[in-house]
């Protein structure tokens, strides 16, 4: 799989990585990041654009988010009314709103790049808790800009191994996920044990 | 802490192996992280084993060579427009195999840079 992407990044360049980070930020698991990293590489290298390469990585994922959100956000209303015929699926939803209300932009901006893996869902959280769209779209140009520049930056860098940088950053970027995932499971399940405490307390 | 673990373990118990599942993630891919950084970090794996997906130029930049070491290395074409093409596509062309351009390029680069320590003594 990764050396198919790669040579398709040799033959087809960046109408190929406009279309992959599209579709990245979209949930298809497509390997954006390795992309964007070769394409750095090849432009270190004179076979690209520097240029052109962020943009269509930029675009392409700006475009993407943006889509996420209003697909979430058009056809979310159907799924918000099934989330309220069930008071749990109800709670869930409306802490969820609070939740981006608090937290939104930031979890926009982090999840563009920090943590791009969850970039995707976050966009579709967004759109379906009516977020308000301008301050999702400016966090997520400026979480996008940080991605691109990231990635296609450390491509061009490192042009001479890209093997070796693509591999350091899947883990480090598995390692992040999985400890952003930790971290909220934790402050989870420190809430509900907290909870039934007080409420055995109570009774 | 333990009457605490013990009370998720009864009510929450998907949450917690989750939790604890996402902790042993973080653990793997932070020692795998390091042990990437270790191996790559070694002068003698600078240069890439060749790939289909490479291109002639990006060779040239991962091996620090100029472009007529590629050119005679790959035998191209020195008057014409450099290509972007990968050595996938190349080897169709020329019909040769990818082991057999690592062979060419290694005998190049080897004589290249044994010329150049000679210029620079």
């Amino acid at each position: 799989m990764t050396d198919l992407i790669l040579t398709l990044a040799a033959d087809y360049g960046v109408p190929l990585l406009f279309s992959v980070t599209f579709l990245s930020c979209l949930a298809l698991p497509v390997p954006s990041s390795l992309l964007m990293l070769a394409s750095g590489g090849f432009a270190a290298a004179g076979d690209l654009s520097l240029a052109a390469v962020a943009v269509a990585a930029f675009g392409g994922a700006v475009i993407g988010d943006n889509l996420g959100y209003w697909i979430a956000r058009r056809f979310g209303p159907h799924l918000t009314r099934w989330l309220a015929t069930r008071p749990r699926r109800a709670a869930m939803r409306d802490r969820s709103q609070a939740f981006m209300q608090k937290w939104g932009g930031s979890s926009v901006f982090f999840s563009c790049w920090l943590v791009a893996p969850l970039g995707p869902y976050v966009n579709y959280v967004s759109g379906l808790t009516s977020f308000s769209w301008p301050r999702f779209a400016l966090w997520g140009m400026a979480g996008e800009v940080v991605w691109v520049g990231l990635y296609v930056g450390l491509g061009f860098l490192f042009a001479d191994n890209i093997t070796a940088i693509s591999a350091l950053l899947s883990s480090i970027s598995g390692f992040l996920v999985a400890l952003v995932v930790a971290v909220g499971l934790g402050f989870w399940l420190v809430h509900v044990s907290k909870a039934r405490e007080r409420k055995r307390a109570a009774q | 802490m333990w009457h605490r673990l013990i009370d998720l373990w009864t009510h929450n118990r998907y949450l917690l192996i989750a939790f604890v599942v996402a902790i042993c993630l973080s653990v793997f891919f932070s020692a795998r992280a390091i042990s990437q950084f270790v191996y790559w970090a070694d002068p003698a794996r600078q240069d890439q084993t060749l790939a289909g997906w490479m291109t002639p130029r990006y060779v040239g930049k991962s091996y620090d060579i100029p472009p007529e070491i590629i050119q005679e290395a790959f035998d191209l074409q020195q008057d014409g427009n450099p290509r972007r093409i990968s050595l996938d596509k190349l080897s169709e062309e020329k019909g040769i195999s990818l082991n057999d351009m690592q062979s060419q390029l290694d005998v190049t680069v080897a004589r290249w840079r044994a010329e150049q320590g000679m210029l620079n003594e």
